[in-house]
């Protein structure tokens, strides 16, 4: 008999014991690995950034090692001069490099051909302009949507600094290289600042990346341009003209880790999420 | 097995497992309880402190994104850039100024690409020309990045925005700079309330400003201790900075004025901040006291509750075991009692659950047990006691004491002390008390029984049990003859019918006869009358040895006339000799029987020599001196239950050793033999013969004196001497005239003895028709003579006058014509047996007168 109420005893003893080991358990701290990464700071075209964006985190799932670390937007040539000045590993470029550029011997990875598309503030009810009459608003020559057989609202003209590589682009398909923007024009430093203010100005007016527009889901008017309108396959197809080339630029210096992202980001899986998001891949036409 | 003192080992066998489980379950709710809760509160500290450095950070980030916006704005005015584009400084140095005003910057300057102040305005009084940017602040802004970032600006602490302002494309860059000092209220602004302090502290853990939360009221010294603790950072702090440098947060804990804080830290970096080494510490820090004392209070709570459920549990379980332990250690004892014999235990146990219906059972086993066992034990007395009587039974053959001795047996089983035995008289038909135990009934009368109950239980053959219904209270007594008020009554049977009653009764109204009582009193009755069948049988067996010897001794005196009535005599001498040396019953018995048939070898000696008057010659006598052997043979095939034939043998032996047929000598001649030689003789002198007159009885007893040992045993003739003179035998016999002194009364009376002893002889043989018959004629004869006898149902009255003479002479001839009437039906020799037994049943003085008063047939 006393053995067996000192079974008994055990058995609660063993009951506890787990109990209160079961509780430690719930308690396991986190894994500190952060000092285990490799910082990849990142910076360059403000077109190129969502897109670079959308990549890097996708990246960053199954690759713990590197954390990419995003620096305020610099315009495609600051992210160039950033990388050949060490002071940055990754820049993001939204234009093709200009003979000066190629002399840093960086390397250069096109990723996505960007459509540059015209939109409009959802008040204003048409839905295509042909280049010409794009570069009679950005030249002043309406100051109403109604003259343009729109609604009666005063437009408002969004443009961007002459050095931005959406201007240039927009200046080499569109406006051509000698136009003189109108003074009524308001000029934004960034393509964030473009967006926000295409949605939140009435009878706006601009131009930003249609793959910011598409993977951001920006609720702006997006027009035809010429009749064509600006998606995936036709800048695929080449029939929807005004793009520019996304792509990145990395040091000759550059780890292993950041050549295995770059050889990444112009593979299958990279050029279905590009799709997927709006963004026209590529295969890389520039070699090591 | 040993005794365990109050059930020890159940008690704690329920008690122990359940103390242990009790309080193993308590401690671990205790521990983990305390355990949870010390987590929790950790938990919810560490919580609470890092949600507050999230908000100061997210505050700090928020004030210099703001910056940033603003700075970009700054950068943009169109006055600005035609200024500079114009490379007028002073309209620039205005343009910053004027922006100031609105923008409220604690610091904002215009510098040139490398550096160098343009234009400044705010706190820090740089002056145009100074170096304010280091170079690892220019890096970016060359790559036309506008950052915030911390900065020490004129010793100050700031958060500062770079942003490159391009006046042309490809114009010159210069750089804009605005500031914010890091000071108390620059902390004040992003600190969160929930925590009781937050702090900034620069690279090298130099506190740059710091807030602290105090709550309404006077102000308390604590805070003043948080104050100091904070400004010049306590070790804690300090160690947790140190901990926090590599990029992660760090806790710690510090007291101030008793109060234990939690301290954490954690480095902060500004969103977009490129520069590696911008970077400073948040520090918060929140007074646990609070926390810790509810979760000390909770604990103890929850600790005093975990031992008050220990205590119920225990109490309870000590109450439950109580229960169960104390019905089974009664029981326990209360069955030790019953295998120690004693039933009586009962136990006691409260309620309605199976263990007091255990204890019922038991109590109810232990009535039965003890029911049984009360049974047992008086059938066991009841056996006793009948083995007893019977023995009892066996071993007397005296009724009254039998009845007595079964009156005390029935009793003493039954436990009572009130009861009787009544007998119902053969001959008359009544009841008589015979035997009986208990008070006042010795002087019971005939009437009293004639209504008793054993009359009815007589009448009826069959038992009768009354007991007193409950409510009849003292007066209902059932039996009136002993006052009981419970009696059980059982017959007497035998096979003719209901002889008699045995009654027990006790006086306790609560006592109750049951039919077990009835069966065993009947067996005890049964018992009782197989003995009285035997006492019967017995004495008439007894009866019947003596009327064949009266019989015998009458054939004796019958062929010897002359010595008629001879051997009554000396067997009288006999018996009163037997009696006066002390002699048994037996032997007295035994010796009355020789007496009697003594002379019985004379059947054998022929009638001249008997009857020869005169001498006899010497062959004459010696065929006389055969007659005790004769006699001794005639009577050895008999088997008398007394040993009568040596006596007969001998009584002519002489102490000498002369006398025949033997020559037996002193002590050799049996002591019987002696006496009836005593009594032989002395009757034989004083009795009259027809050849000659018999001597006096002084003569006689002169005469036994003068042979006494020698023809005598001494002391046998001194014992017959004085039984004589004790005896009124011959009480005035000395002067002869014992007849005449007779009164009329005596003689009348020992006629109607006599007269009647042969009527009731005569009766026992030939059945009351014959007798009735007799009497009838008798009357008639009587009354035809003119006697004035006359004879009824067995009794004899005589009415005679005062004339006594002529009274005698009656009274001989009317036993003449009884012998006469008796003879005509029964013969000659049986009136002689009627004769010698009416005699024999009378007492010795009347049946010595009888033969003085000639009252022969």
């Amino acid at each position: 008999m006393r053995r067996r109420s000192q079974q008994v005893v055990l058995l609660f003893l063993v009951v506890a014991a787990t109990v209160v080991v079961a509780a430690c358990n719930s308690e396991t701290p986190a894994p500190n690995d952060s000092s285990a990464k490799e910082r990849v700071r990142v910076s360059g075209s403000g077109t190129c950034l969502p897109l670079m964006r959308v990549l890097t985190e996708r990246y960053e799932q199954d690759h713990a090692e590197l954390e990419f670390v995003y620096l305020p937007g610099l315009h495609s040539g600051g992210g160039i001069k950033g990388v050949a000045s060490g002071d940055l590993e990754l820049g993001a470029v939204s234009r093709s490099l200009n003979a000066d550029e190629n002399d840093l011997g960086l390397t250069y990875v096109q990723l996505a051909d960007d459509g540059l598309v015209i939109a409009v503030h959802p008040s204003v009810t048409i839905d295509e302009l042909t280049s010409q009459q794009v570069r009679d608003i950005y030249s002043g020559k309406y100051d109403n949507w109604a003259q343009l057989g729109g609604p009666d609202l005063p437009m408002v003209i969004l443009d961007r600094n002459e050095d931005e590589s959406a201007k240039i682009i927009l200046r080499q398909y569109v406006l051509g290289a000698d136009m003189v923007v109108t003074d009524k024009a308001i000029n934004l430093f960034y393509e964030p600042d473009m967006v926000e203010g295409l949605v939140k100005s009435p009878g706006a007016i601009g131009y930003f990346s249609l793959g910011l527009g598409l993977s951001d889901k920006v609720a702006v008017r997006y027009l035809k341009l010429d009749g064509v309108v600006a998606s995936v396959e036709d800048i695929d197809n080449g029939s929807y003209p005004v793009i520019r080339p996304l792509g990145l630029v990395f040091a000759p210096s550059a780890s292993s880790e950041i050549r295995d992202f770059a050889k990444w980001a112009v593979g299958d899986e990279a050029i279905a999420l590009m799709r997927e998001r709006g963004f026209a891949p590529v295969v890389s036409t520039a070699g090591e | 097995m040993m005794a365990r003192p109050f059930g020890r080992h159940l008690y704690s066998q329920i008690i122990l497992p359940l103390v242990a489980a009790s309080l193993v379950v308590g401690l671990l709710a205790t521990v983990v309880a305390v355990y949870f809760l010390g987590n929790l509160t950790d938990k919810w500290i560490a919580q609470v402190a890092e949600s507050a450095t999230y908000t100061v950070e997210e505050r700090l980030a928020t004030q210099a994104n703001n910056m940033v916006r603003m700075a970009k704005l700054a950068s943009e005015d169109g006055r600005m850039k035609d200024a500079l584009r114009a490379g007028d400084l002073t309209r620039a140095r205005g343009v910053l100024v004027a922006g100031n005003v609105s923008l409220e910057f604690d610091n904002m300057m215009l510098l040139d690409g490398d550096g160098v102040i343009l234009a400044s305005t705010g706190l820090s009084e740089l002056q145009p020309g100074q170096t304010a940017l280091d170079e690892e602040y220019r890096t970016f802004t060359s790559l036309s990045m506008g950052h915030p970032t911390f900065m020490e600006i004129a010793g100050r602490d700031t958060v500062t925005v770079v942003q490159p302002v391009q006046v042309d494309v490809d114009g010159a860059v210069f750089i804009l700079v605005l500031s914010e000092v890091i000071d108390d209220s620059f902390v004040d602004q992003i600190s969160t309330s929930g925590v009781d302090a937050v702090a900034m502290y620069d690279r090298s853990f130099k506190p740059m400003g710091a807030s602290v939360t105090v709550p309404e009221g006077p102000p308390r010294e604590s805070d003043q201790s948080l104050w100091a603790a904070v400004e010049s950072p306590s070790p804690e702090i300090e160690g947790a900075l140190a901990e926090a440098s590599d990029g992660e947060f760090a806790s710690a804990a510090m007291n101030i004025d008793g109060d234990s804080h939690s301290i954490r830290a954690q480095r902060v970096r500004l969103p977009g901040d490129p520069v590696e080494s911008s970077y400073a510490y948040v520090a918060t820090v929140m007074n646990q006291g609070f926390t810790i004392q509810t979760s000390r209070t909770t604990i103890n709570l929850i600790t005093m509750w975990s031992v008050f459920a220990v205590l119920a549990l225990v109490g309870l379980g000590g109450w439950v075991a109580r229960r169960v332990s104390d019905p089974l250690v009664e029981l326990t004892a209360g069955a030790k009692r019953i295998a120690g014999g004693d039933f009586s235990a009962q136990i006691h146990v409260a309620g309605a659950n199976e263990v007091a219906e255990l204890g019922e059972t038991f109590n109810q086993m232990t009535e039965s047990l003890r029911d049984r066992s009360e049974s047992l034990t008086k059938k066991v007395l009841e056996l006793a006691t009948l083995y007893e009587m019977s023995r009892a039974l066996g071993s007397t053959l005296d009724m009254n004491v039998l009845l007595e001795s079964v009156l005390d047996s029935a009793l003493r089983i039954f436990n009572l002390d009130l009861g009787y035995v009544t007998i119902r008289e053969r001959e008359t038909g009544n009841l008589e008390l015979r035997a009986w135990r208990g008070p006042g009934l010795a002087e019971l009368g005939e009437d009293a029984l004639r209504n008793s109950m054993s009359e009815w239980v007589i009448r009826e053959g069959r038992p009768l049990i009354f007991n007193p219904s409950s409510d009849s209270g003292g007066d209902g007594q059932v039996d009136a003859v002993s006052g009981a008020l419970a009696a059980l009554c059982v017959p007497l049977m035998t096979a003719e019918g209901a002889i008699g009653a045995v009654i027990v009764g006790s006086r306790n109204p609560d006592f109750r006869f049951s039919s077990d009582d009835v069966r065993l009193l009947s067996t005890i009755a049964n018992h009782v009358t197989i003995a009285i069948g035997n006492i019967e049988l017995f004495s008439s067996l007894q009866e019947a040895y003596f009327s064949t010897v009266r019989s015998l001794a009458a054939a004796v005196d019958a062929k010897d006339p002359f010595t008629r009535g001879h051997s009554d005599r000396v067997a009288l001498y006999a018996k009163m000799m037997g009696e006066k040396l002390g002699l048994s019953a037996e032997q007295v018995t035994a010796l009355e029987m020789a007496a009697f048939l003594h002379d019985i070898g004379k059947i054998g000696v022929k009638e001249e020599i008997l009857l020869k008057p005169g001498r006899l010659t010497d062959a004459e006598m010696n065929q006389m001196r055969h007659h005790p052997l004769i006699g001794a043979n005639i009577l050895k095939p008999v088997g008398f239950p007394w040993p009568i034939t040596p006596v007969v043998r001998h009584h002519h032996e002489r102490w000498d050793g002369d006398g025949y047929p033997a020559g037996l000598k002193g002590d050799e001649i049996p002591l019987l033999a002696r006496v009836l030689t005593v009594a032989d003789a002395f009757e034989a002198m004083i009795a009259d013969r027809p050849y000659r007159v018999g001597r006096t009885v002084e003569q006689g007893v002169e005469e036994l004196r003068r042979c006494s040992g020698s023809q005598f045993d001494a002391r046998v003739v001194d014992a017959f001497i004085e039984a004589l003179d004790d005896s009124e035998l011959f009480a005035g016999a000395a002067d002869g005239v014992l007849l005449e002194e007779i009164e009329p009364d005596e003689a009348r009376a020992i006629f109607v003895a006599v007269s009647e002893g042969m009527l009731s002889s005569f009766r026992k043989l030939g059945g009351p028709r014959l007798a009735a018959n007799v009497e009838r004629e008798l009357n008639d004869v009587f009354e035809a003579q003119g006697y004035p006898i006359s004879v009824s149902g067995g009794r004899v009255s005589v009415h005679f006058s005062d004339d006594s003479v002529g009274e005698l002479v009656a009274m001989r001839e009317a036993l003449g014509l009884l012998d006469e009437t008796m003879s005509q039906v029964s013969g000659e020799t049986l009136v002689d047996h009627f004769y010698s037994d009416a005699m024999a049943g009378l007492s010795d003085r009347m049946r010595l007168l009888a033969h003085g008063l000639e009252f022969h047939i």
